[in-house]
């Protein structure tokens, strides 16, 4: 009896220590994310600072596409035969994506798309939250919309490039619901409206943004009235890309564009890496250095310099490109020169500059046969930027069109333009394939999860 | 779960108990019938009441028991039991038959409870020390179970020393959660993580673009912590229907793992060294040069340079084989294992020190483990049983570089482009020269980059007994069961900054040093009645419980860039980068069970659990997990009278488990982004799924265990069909819109998605065959046989078909979730328009079947000899190892024509045929058959060893053992096992560039005291 007194009693003290604990016990603790801020809590009445962060967040996330598995201007250039990536771990660069095999759309390569989607949203989301804000005023509401809808249309812009007649998706903004893709014109006419209401909206608001943008990329476009200049001269892009020849000089008009001006002037993507969570630019390679990735200038461009009729070497060329000591030589494709453009990790990259605005403005000019007025503004690249004689070619609107191409080809050398142009003006046949078994693509691929979407969502 | 066993053979007698008289005294010595050593710890019960003895050290036993009684049983787990009458001698020796079927072991059967292994109504494998580390010395213990576990698929991700090992039970139950087994030891729930290094992150090998852990750092799982010859047995609950009682973390299955104990008696002290080798099972070779083959691959000036460079090396005889170099060396095995135990009947302890040391056949890699274990069990009273667990585990490895690669880090990328007649060996200066080919000399990557891991872990488990109630008809105990597993794991990764493959970069030079804490802990209390109705006729078990588990785990790196000359730390970077991730998870549950078992004849178990847990979007939802079972033993009926047949047991089980939804996803986090001197605030491509809930499985499992000829001949039957409900998935959306999936993904957690996507199911097939062909005096002669398969198939989906697993896209083969279809079948080009999306299919990842063939003989007693034979039929392989090679001109066959001309009529030659062909080219069979284990040993005769040692020394043993000896395959590279991924849960794994695996081999030496 006493035993079993005994073990009654141990087995009382093991109860009340598990009673005594109990509440702990059963208790499983509510979990808020220990490693980062939600996105809930920002989009109900965020504060300035909040605001302040997800307008930093959308202008930074305009890079994500520059970067990653396939970067914008590696694919871009590629594709338009600006440059060849040898990169010694990754054959598909200079098979695949030259056309020895069809395009992949689940590959590593079809990075950038998604990343600018992200852009895309991020400013979604701004302008979503903002509208939310009791701390902002309707003016200060608007001109954020302004922003907002400027940096959505610049997204969709390289998404479309990168898409071309696949066209891309305009109806967005519910992830669960996305609306079906339109077609190449119908996304550009999409992005027009966008960059016009932005437009609308920087005009009307307050004088400065409820936030700042970053100091470098944006130093003379960070207020509404002169973000708007560089909303139009994306509009110009847009324009031309629409054949819309009226339309680029009337929106040039209300950009930056100027003939005296820095050819450089523009917004751009800034690169500080030695602040916490910025990075270099992507896109800096050392003269002569050999990367396991390594970007080399393909041959149709060295043979372009030529072309450019020059009594001595053009600047473009001279700065933008540069011989290696090395060739590095892989799948039958040699690399003897190898970018400069972006001579450090602290190098910007444009996003629209005054030598493009002016190259639109010549564009505008011979495609509505004003051919002086072309051959003025050709010239003005000719020796501003190439520091090369005059035009002496034929003045006729096909012989203007070459040059223009071609002026465009050096001018925004590497800066994701020469493959769009030539797609533009139905050129593609003419791109280099330096391999008999290498064939030039007008599109990438519709991405894996997009047709995927649709095929279950009809 | 040791103690469960303990307790229910201490609660077993007292249900029989009778009251005793007078009594009498009898002794002797129990033997292994195969060798005649003496073996301790038999249980000896006098028939019919609960007195009992154990032998000692040396087999020798003595016991009081009442006049009355005429039997002796001797029991001993591994070891058929066997009765004996006492007649009148006052002695009595028997040797024990080892027991391939172990009828009569004790199977954990609930919480906190066991049920004889006769009475089962689960397939659950018991793997005994004998079977796990008894023929050789696999590094780890999943490595040991590996060919040896029917129903499960394991493979070795890397060859790199301390393994890194994949194990799946019964197919796939998840697509995004974690495929691995819920481990066990000693009641303590471990922590079996593969905790990324950031290996494979863009400032070392580049493989993946995270810049935090990778799926691509292939480091080692953590259950390498574990000295597998520290185990005892471990128990296997392959599917839900055993598993049911886990709950929320049983859907993967359970590994119950039972370290060694003490037993009274004689204070036993062992001794035990292996001394061995590995070497790569093979290397692929390498192609020479050719001024022709030259110019194939390079072109323009640099053919011509290559030419040169080719005539010159070749006439000097600089021709090298860097494979062989690399991969080419001998590793030297050493394991050395001190263990001490005895104690007397209320205290007993077992205590083990070890260390293995094993070097890498890449020059400064290597494993080291050092463990040391107390185990300690203490009765207090009659009523109160204590045991307590410890172990302290410091384990470390050099792994080096392998696998995939984009920066020129991997030593296999680099071999593959490397001709033979280049010169990267080590300059007079002590420099390396610059490879020409690669982005880095790999002789070098050897020399200078560092990818080290050290972990220091204790495990610590308490589990006591509290006996309340001992009556004759009925008892009633308290079990009280605590663990604690603390893990801190330090990686450091370093490329110095003058390294070829850094100089050039914006910021050379890298180090990262990761630091990850993980700390688990688990209790439970539960309260087991046991009752005995109807004159013993029907025994009842009833248990009620609640158990509550937490991890926290938590990991952060500081990484530095851009190091001064010379420097490692990453204090010293131009660039310091840093990251933390935090996760805490907590579930609770409770139990109740309920064992009716009549006469050993019908066995029938029902019971439920409750979970919930804290990574559910509502963390007070309780989950129910109901189990049934029953197990009828018709040759325990009177109306059987086939002598010849002694087992006919038809059984059925069903249950239910989930697993736990992933940590944060729950979560639409933004992250943040630099934008300047600002920083901003980035929305993930991931939104959270407020309402998740765990992922459900149900099982149904049917056997039939059969035994013949008094158990010389078994079958075990079983099969099965488990469906996991509302698989969580990533939710793939139009990524156009800026969110990819509907999920929660954490930086540093593994990438996973949370959104109830469809359904899942498996069916298999598992037979065992257990045969004593010859049992005599001097030759017995075991053979088991094991066949099992599994397919699964995707039974409901509410998603846009999308991509599983983490293959390199169509062109090398990837994996789909698609109605109707195998979540690990490969898909890939050429577009077919008849295929899922318009792919072309090809085979399943999961073997068609697998296949094992253990064999024993023991031949005169003192010898013995084992062999495992491990066959994998098919199971596809998406293999980018001879592409590598292929596209750098150095394979083996590279020249040799294809049959294939090009536009001009010439012959195209293998190599270049080969690059442009479909995924059929990369998507290779992975059969084999492979010796997995084998050895020979020798136990010294008693005569000679009293003459040599007195009767100072108890047991000598010698023997010579191997591990993946022999392997018969068609595989092209390295190793079928390979996955450059790590554990896959959709078993389907990419080889590319991987670790070559080895062939171990060991000489034992074992010394008892």
């Amino acid at each position: 009896m006493i035993r079993f007194v005994h073990t009654l009693r141990l087995c009382g003290v093991a109860a009340a220590l598990l009673l005594t604990s109990s509440c702990a016990f059963f208790e499983t603790p509510e979990v808020t994310d220990p490693n980062n801020p939600d996105v809930e809590v920002f989009v109900n009445n965020p504060s300035l600072s909040q605001i302040q962060a997800l307008a930093s967040g959308t202008e930074a996330s305009l890079r994500l596409g520059y970067q990653g598995q396939g970067p914008y201007l590696n694919m871009t250039g590629t594709f338009g035969r600006e440059v060849v990536v040898l990169a010694s771990n990754e054959s598909r660069w200079y098979t695949e994506l030259l056309g020895t095999r069809d395009l992949d759309n689940a590959a590593f390569y079809n990075s950038a798309y998604n990343d600018f989607a992200r852009c895309r949203r991020a400013a979604q989301i701004l302008r979503e939250s903002a509208n939310t804000a009791a701390v902002l005023s309707a003016e200060q509401k608007q001109v954020t919309q302004g922003f907002a809808h400027t940096m959505e249309a610049i997204s969709e812009l390289y998404m479309l490039n990168l898409q071309g007649e696949n066209g891309i998706r305009i109806d967005v903004d519910n992830p669960l619901r996305p609306g079906p893709f339109v077609s190449y014109t119908a996304s550009l006419d999409h992005i027009r409206d966008l960059l016009d209401q932005a437009n609308t909206e920087l005009t009307g608001g307050s004088a400065a943004f409820p936030f700042t943008l970053t100091t470098g990329g944006f130093t003379g476009f960070d207020t509404p009235a002169t973000f708007r200049q560089f909303n139009r001269a994306l509009a110009a892009r847009v324009a031309a890309y629409r054949q819309d020849w009226a339309g680029i000089t009337t929106n040039l008009a209300q950009s930056f564009y100027s003939e005296t001006g820095s050819l450089t002037l523009g917004p751009s993507i800034a690169y500080t890496p030695g602040q916490p969570l910025d990075t270099g630019n992507p896109y800096f390679q050392a003269l002569n250095s050999s990367p396991a990735t390594l970007v080399v200038v393909q041959r149709s461009i060295l043979q372009d310099t030529l072309r450019l009729t020059t009594t001595g070497r053009d600047a473009r060329v001279r700065t933008k490109m540069a011989r290696r000591a090395t060739p590095r030589s892989l799948g039958g494709i040699n690399g003897t020169y190898q970018p400069t453009v972006y001579t450090s990790n602290t190098a910007r990259i444009p996003i629209i500059r005054n030598e493009e605005l002016i190259l639109l403005a010549a564009e505008s000019a011979i495609q509505r046969n004003n051919l002086p007025e072309g051959v003025r503004l050709l010239n003005l690249i000719r020796t501003r930027s190439g520091n090369i004689g005059p035009y002496t070619g034929a003045v006729t609107q096909a012989a203007l069109i070459d040059e223009l191409l071609l002026q465009r080809e050096f001018s925004l050398f590497y800066e994701g333009h020469r493959w769009v142009d030539y797609r533009r003006y139905n050129r593609l046949a003419q791109l280099d394939r330096e391999l008999p078994n290498h064939q030039v693509f007008a599109a990438m691929a519709r991405p894996f999860a997009e047709v995927a979407w649709d095929a279950a969502n009809p | 779960m040791k103690r469960q066993l303990t307790i229910l053979l201490l609660a077993l007698p007292a249900v029989v108990q009778v009251a005793a008289a007078q009594t009498r005294s009898v002794s002797g010595r129990v033997t292994d019938a195969a060798n005649g050593q003496g073996l301790p710890g038999v249980t000896v019960l006098a028939k019919g009441t609960s007195t009992g003895a154990t032998t000692d050290a040396d087999g020798a036993y003595s016991i009081n028991v009442p006049t009355g009684t005429t039997t002796l049983q001797f029991s001993y787990v591994g070891y058929q039991t066997i009765d004996r009458p006492i007649g009148s001698a006052g002695t009595l020796s028997v040797a024990l038959s080892a027991d391939t079927r172990q009828l009569d072991e004790v199977v954990v059967s609930g919480l906190a409870s066991t049920v004889k292994r006769s009475n089962l109504a689960n397939s659950v494998a018991t793997i005994s020390a004998k079977e796990l580390t008894g023929i050789t010395r696999p590094v780890t213990v999943d490595a040991a179970l590996n060919g040896k576990l029917a129903g499960a698929n394991i493979s070795q991700n890397s060859g790199a020393p301390g393994g890194g090992l994949s194990v799946q039970l019964r197919g796939i139950s998840t697509i995004s959660g974690s495929s691995q087994p819920l481990y066990i030891i000693d009641g303590v729930y471990v922590n079996n993580e593969q905790i990324g290094n950031g290996a494979g992150s863009p400032a070392f090998s580049g493989a993946s673009a995270t810049t935090s852990r990778t799926t691509q750092d292939q480091t080692v799982n953590r259950l390498a912590d574990l000295n597998p010859n520290d185990i005892e047995s471990i128990e296997v609950l392959k599917g839900p229907s055993a598993a049911a009682i886990y709950g929320t973390r049983g859907n993967a299955g359970v590994i119950i793992i039972r370290t060694k104990r003490g037993k009274a008696g004689q204070t036993r002290v062992s001794i035990t060294q292996d001394i061995g080798i590995a070497r790569a099972w093979r290397l692929l070779g390498k192609e020479d040069w050719s001024e022709e083959k030259i110019r194939r691959v390079f072109s323009g000036q640099t053919a011509e340079d290559e030419v040169a460079l080719w005539r010159t090396q070749t006439q000097a005889g600089n021709v090298y084989d860097y494979e062989e170099e690399i991969f080419g060396n001998t590793g030297v095995l050493s394991n050395t294992t001190l263990s001490v135990s005895g104690g007397s009947e209320n205290t007993k302890f077992y205590v083990s020190g070890s260390t293995n040391n094993e070097s890498g056949i890449v020059k400064h890699t290597g494993f080291q483990r050092n463990s040391i274990r107390a185990n300690v069990d203490q009765r207090i009273g009659k009523l109160v049983d204590l045991s307590l667990n410890t172990n302290y585990i410091n384990s470390n490895n050099q792994r080096g570089f392998t696998g995939n690669d984009n920066n020129g880090i991997s030593y296999t990328y680099n071999l593959a482009a490397t001709p033979s007649y280049h010169e990267l060996h080590r300059l007079p200066d002590g420099t390396f020269p610059d490879a020409r080919r690669t982005p880095d000399n790999p002789l070098a990557i050897v020399e200078r980059a560092k990818n080290d891991e050290t972990t220091n872990r204790f495990i610590v488990g308490l589990n006591a007994a509290f006996h309340i109630i001992e009556r004759e008809t009925s008892s009633l105990r308290f079990t009280v069961l605590g663990g604690t597993d603390f893990a801190n794991t330090r990686n450091f990764l370093h490329l110095p900054s003058d390294l070829q493959s850094q100089r050039d970069l914006p910021n050379p030079g890298a180090s990262r040093l990761t630091n990850t804490n993980a700390f688990f802990t688990n209790l439970q209390g539960a309260l087991v009645y046991d009752w005995r109705l109807l004159d013993g006729n029907l025994m009842l078990t009833s248990q009620a419980g609640t158990v509550r588990l937490t991890r926290k785990f938590n990991q952060n790196f500081s990484q530095g860039v851009g190091l001064l000359p010379g420097q490692s730390s990453t204090n010293a970077g131009t660039i310091i980068t840093q990251n933390s991730f935090e996760s805490e998870q907590a579930d609770v549950g409770v139990f109740a069970q309920q064992e009716i078992n009549w006469r050993d004849r019908i066995v029938v178990t029902g019971g439920i659990r409750f979970d919930k847990t804290n990574t559910a979007g509502d963390k007070d939802k309780w989950f129910p997990f109901p189990k049934a079972s029953i197990a009828v033993n018709v040759a325990n009926f009177d109306f059987w009278t086939l002598d010849v047949v002694n087992v006919v047991k038809p059984r059925f089980a069903y249950g239910q488990t989930a697993g736990v939804p992933p940590y944060s996803a729950i979560f639409s986090p933004l992250s943040t982004i630099g934008a300047g001197t600002r920083l901003g605030l980035l929305q993930q491509v991931t939104i959270g799924n407020r309402d998740v809930e765990p992922e459900r499985a149900t099982e149904l499992e049917a056997g039939l265990d059969l035994g013949f000829l008094e158990n010389r001949i078994t079958f075990e039957g079983t099969v099965y069909k488990k469906k996991v409900f509302d698989i969580l998935r990533p939710y793939t959306l139009a990524p156009g819109t800026g969110v990819q999936q509907v999920a929660g993904i954490g930086d540093l957690s593994q990438t996973v998605g949370a959104y109830p996507v469809g359904d899942l199911e498996n069916r298999g097939i598992e037979l065992g065959l257990g045969i004593t062909p010859v049992r005599s005096d001097n030759l017995t002669w075991t053979a088991t046989t094991q066949f099992w398969l599994n397919r699964s198939k995707v039974t409901r989906s509410v998603i846009p078909v999308n991509t599983v697993g983490l293959g390199f896209g169509n062109t090398f083969g990837r994996n789909l979730w698609a109605e109707g279809e195998s979540p690990s079948r490969w898909f890939g080009t050429p577009a077919d328009p008849n295929g899922v999306l318009g792919l072309t299919g090809y085979e399943d990842a999961q073997p068609r079947f697998q296949m094992s063939l253990l064999n024993t003989m023991t031949v005169f007693k003192g010898f013995e000899l084992s062999f495992l034979f491990h066959w994998k039929n098919k199971g596809y392989i998406s293999n980018l190892s001879r592409e590598l090679k292929d596209e750098g001109g150095t394979t083996e066959d590279w020249s040799e024509p294809s049959g294939q001309v090009d536009a001009q009529g010439n012959p195209i030659p293998r190599g270049v045929a080969r690059q442009s062909a479909t995924a059929r080219e990369f998507i290779q069979d992975g059969s084999y058959v492979r010796l997995r284990e084998a050895s020979l040993y020798y136990t010294i005769p008693v005569a000679v060893r009293t003459k040599l040692f007195s009767t100072y020394v108890s047991n000598i043993r010698l023997g010579v053992s191997g591990y993946n000896l022999i392997t018969w395959t068609d595989y092209v590279g390295y190793d079928p096992e390979s996955s450059n991924f790590g554990n896959v849960a959709n078993a389907a794994t990419v080889d590319v560039g991987s670790f070559p695996n080895t062939r171990r081999m060991f000489f034992h030496v074992a010394v008892e005291f």
